[in-house]
């Protein structure tokens, strides 16, 4: 059975670039609009990978990770963040939130690819 | 496997006037005063969702300015710099020239780069907290074109001489 990503990012066109490559790769891809999206949709289904982007309205992506690791299905579960912020700073938070990994934008869909296969499979 | 990433153009170009319209709502909006976090918050985001999209397909001319806007912005909104009424006004000039940066690239129409190097040096001066340099008006575009093609007159009665020397 295919693995599937929850992609969170406010960007349509981004979002849609990550579905049509990961679904491209394999993968079932479910698209949440900001965080607070994002936090209903896994609650809702309990995924094998989060990807998500930081600045959104509503939840950003700190927030959405650290919601996350506070559900026991989420634990374990894989999140790497894909922004265009790459600050050392900002990538501590981030570890310290839950994030796994970090991705920078712009980023080559390819490169996404492998990186996902290396953390799922 | 490449993806052909020229499928994203047309969603993003949709995605990236909205967040243009909203912006300026935003800042015609603000209380420049007593700003609130989330208004800062949501003009920041506006600019940081532009560069992301922009970054990622290619269109390295919007990303740049936006790269200026943001930071400018994000020290805003962190309390670094108070926001002015002179911020407002650039970041609507930002504006204008970001939708004539996208209008080019959606549907190909000129656009002004000395107006785009002005807005850049007008974001990074106000980055750096100094006073813009002044530069004189920009020439409008007719008196521009005026001035090329009386440079080509001079130039064609000495080519015509050249081609009929011997």
């Amino acid at each position: 059975m295919a693995k599937t990503i929850l992609a969170v990012d406010d960007s349509g066109s981004l979002r849609q670039m990550v579905a049509f490559s990961l679904k491209a790769a394999g993968y079932q891809v479910i698209e949440a609009v900001d965080g607070q999206d994002g936090l209903e949709k896994a609650r809702n289904q309990v995924v094998d990978l989060v990807l998500t982007d930081q600045n959104m309205p509503r939840m950003d992506g700190l927030t959405l990770i650290k919601s996350l690791r506070g559900l026991p299905s989420y634990q374990r579960v894989p999140i790497l963040m894909l922004t265009t912020e790459s600050s050392d700073d900002m990538k501590a938070k981030g570890r310290a939130a839950g994030a796994n990994g970090w991705l920078v934008k712009p980023f080559d869909p390819q490169k996404l690819t492998e990186v996902v296969k290396k953390v799922i499979g | 496997m490449t993806i052909d990433m020229s499928q994203f153009y047309q969603v993003f170009f949709d995605e990236a006037e909205e967040l243009l319209a909203e912006k300026e709502k935003l800042l015609l909006a603000v209380d420049v005063s007593a700003p609130s976090e989330e208004d800062l918050n949501a003009i920041f985001r506006t600019a940081h969702s532009i560069k992301g999209g922009a970054s990622t397909f290619g269109l390295t001319d919007m990303s740049e300015v936006t790269h200026i806007l943001e930071s400018l912005l994000d020290k805003i909104r962190k309390g670094e710099m108070a926001l002015t009424a002179e911020h407002v006004d650039a970041f609507l000039i930002a504006k204008d020239i970001l939708k004539m940066q996208l209008d080019g690239h959606r549907l190909g129409t000129p656009v002004d780069q000395d107006a785009v190097a002005d807005v850049r040096m007008l974001l990074q001066s106000l980055s750096q907290d100094i006073a813009p340099i002044e530069r004189p008006a920009p020439v409008a575009a007719a008196a521009r074109l005026e001035h090329y093609a009386y440079c080509y007159t001079i130039g064609l009665p000495k080519l015509a001489q050249a081609a009929e020397t011997p």
